[in-house]
């Protein structure tokens, strides 16, 4: 039974098909495999026994009938922002414990309708604030992996450090995520596995709990580049119901994937390359350029000055979106309500938040609302959406050089739940994830290397808005020539 | 170098409209100063001639404004923590 869990969602469709086994048993086997290690990775915050065996039921009965749909039977783990109907959907945080959404988050509806099932929901960090899942509410999301040499545990990333955890430790066929500075792609380099982040408008929004509004974007976390095309094609797609929704048409995102890489123009920004970086995330950025040139690819470098003024950028205007998406959470329309005899509706509001979010999510508004303030708008705000434009501006010189960038997806590999890192030292995680989200690029990560640790190592592939049809061609080509061995990671479970 | 006083602490929190105790002040001030020092960096760039971007897209489409949907007062009532009469009930205030 077990053995089920560790196909890719292509090995499963071909065996599903050819009735070598029933959507039901590997619903069941993931169910089994989940639960049994929840105690161990607390990658799960709800699991959805009942809805995911009665749509496994439904998939093998279509199967039976020849009129599957493409995703049929396949088990999906859902991050905890995304509301799906009737299933509590907490974005893990304590003010949203018990809500219970009404209606269906479009990304969801899509996967649903292209067959695939829903295991359960995920943990993350609080309202997708963090990179290291240290900040949910149901407790910190632990790696799969661990170091060669200690038994230590590590943090998975964040914020969709479940997501990543339970694809990494087969809990999930495959998994949502959503990404605002870097939050598949940093969790996914952190267990060895795939993820990315489409165009900014690819996916609707409609339905995912919001972070920072003109950043946020959906997406998948994979066993491999495959499987990340094969669930873009059903979660993509324009919704009225989301204002940035992108009018346009969604290619099948598979059609290049074994096309190589000949011809293709690849820009490796120097910028990237970053004081203090570990040799072992050089060496794999290095071997991948190489073999992407090995096989025709030319290689160019590219100049991204404004690569480190990302992160910064970034934190002023992601808070600001968040103190204005997370005034909505004031104990009235639904989540918690602290309100003592007496108390004005000012107090509960300032009581409700002061109980319900978390630390650091009381500090990324608090800046937001700092940074948003009468006389400082001009000088935080507006600047770093004037550094937003120039980084923009940047990758639209870079991409009428080549057509890819490649760069690490981030400047270290996981470390230690228990390892004290400074608030700087945390948000400087997403160094190389950020720009991508500014510009609204897609970018994906796939594993590359190990450390010396024996961690694995991400390399990031950026394209052009609506070009993820070009990351998964060089994508595919990478992960067939690097041939990363997960056989050589340390798995806890 | 900037930095936030507990005093201006307590402001911010008191406009988020988030609880602090007295004995947070100095916590949240130390780390607001940390995060407002480090994004003070982006002073180091000439933004001179360049336009704010508030949004990927130039123009955002418009749509009509038109009701769409059932009566959903109970699923939008679904969740409040408190309702009465088909409407969401807070604490009084308007004396």
């Amino acid at each position: 039974m077990s053995e089920l869990t560790k196909f890719t969602i292509a090995q499963l469709q071909k065996k599903l098909a050819a009735k070598e086994c029933s959507a039901v048993e590997v619903t069941k086997a993931y169910l089994k495999r989940a639960v049994d290690l929840n105690a161990t990775l607390n990658a799960y915050v709800t699991f959805c026994e009942d809805e995911a065996l009665a749509k496994a039921a439904q998939a093998d009965q279509d199967l039976a009938a020849g009129k599957a749909t493409p995703l049929a039977g396949i088990p999906i783990g859902v991050k905890d922002l995304y509301c799906t109907k009737n299933i509590k959907t907490t974005a893990c945080s304590k003010i949203l414990e018990n809500f219970v959404p009404p209606y269906e988050s479009t990304v969801t509806e899509n996967l649903w309708a292209a067959g695939a099932l829903p295991l359960g929901k995920i943990n993350m960090d609080e309202f997708a604030m963090g990179s290291t899942n240290l900040y949910s509410a149901f407790g910190p999301v632990i790696n799969p992996l661990k170091r060669s040499d200690d038994d230590a545990q590590l943090v998975p990333g964040g914020s969709s450090g479940g997501s990543a955890a339970a694809v990494a430790a087969d809990l999930c066929a495959a998994a949502l995520g959503s990404d605002t500075g870097g939050s598949i792609r940093q969790p996914a380099a952190f267990n060895g596995i795939v993820g990315i982040k489409p165009t900014y408008g690819r996916c609707s929004r409609w339905g995912m709990i919001a972070y920072a509004s003109s950043l946020d974007q959906a997406g998948p976390l994979t066993k491999d580049v495959t499987d990340a095309a094969l669930i873009l094609n059903a979660i993509c797609g324009y919704d009225a119901k989301d204002s940035t929704s992108a009018q346009i048409d969604v290619p099948d995102f598979t059609a290049d994937l074994n096309k190589g890489v000949a011809g293709l123009k690849i820009g490796i920004p120097k910028s990237y390359q970053m004081d203090g970086m570990e040799p072992a995330i050089l060496e794999s950025w290095e071997n991948a350029a190489k073999l992407l040139e090995k096989q025709g690819a030319e290689l160019v470098e590219v100049e991204l000055p404004l690569t480190h003024y990302g992160a910064p950028a970034y934190y002023i205007i992601s808070t600001a979106e968040a103190s204005a998406n997370l005034a909505r959470y004031d104990g009235v329309k639904y989540g918690l309500r602290v309100h003592e005899q007496g108390d004005s509706l000012d107090d509960m509001y300032a009581k409700t938040r002061a109980v319900g979010f978390g630390e650091e999510v009381k500090s990324r508004i608090m800046v937001g609302t700092y940074v948003l303030s009468s006389g400082y708008y001009d000088a935080y705000y507006k600047k770093a959406q004037k550094v937003r434009r120039l980084i923009a501006e940047d990758f639209d010189k870079a991409f009428k050089q080549v057509d890819l960038l490649l760069t690490p997806t981030t400047p270290n590999a996981a470390f230690g739940v228990n390892d004290k890192l400074s608030t700087i030292e945390l948000y400087y995680n997403d160094i190389f994830t950020v720009p991508a989200n500014l510009a609204g690029l897609p970018a994906l990560s796939l594993p590359a290397g190990l450390n010396k640790d024996n961690l694995p190592l991400g390399v990031q592939i950026m394209a052009p808005r609506f070009a993820e049809t070009k990351i998964f061609q060089a994508a595919r080509h990478l992960e067939r020539e690097i041939a990363f061995d997960h056989s050589k990671l340390n798995y806890r479970v | 170098m900037s930095k936030i006083t507990n005093k201006q602490a307590a402001k911010i929190a008191n406009l988020a409209r988030i609880e602090i105790a007295e004995a947070e002040q100095q916590h949240y001030a130390d780390k607001l100063s940390t995060i407002i020092n480090w994004v003070e960096s982006l002073n180091e760039i000439d933004t001179e001639n360049t336009l704010p971007m508030a949004a990927l897209e130039a123009d955002l489409p418009l749509r009509a404004d038109e009701p769409q949907g059932d009566n959903i007062v109970d699923e939008v009532l679904s969740n409040a923590p408190e309702k009465q009469l088909g409407f969401f009930a807070v604490p009084k205030f308007v004396e």
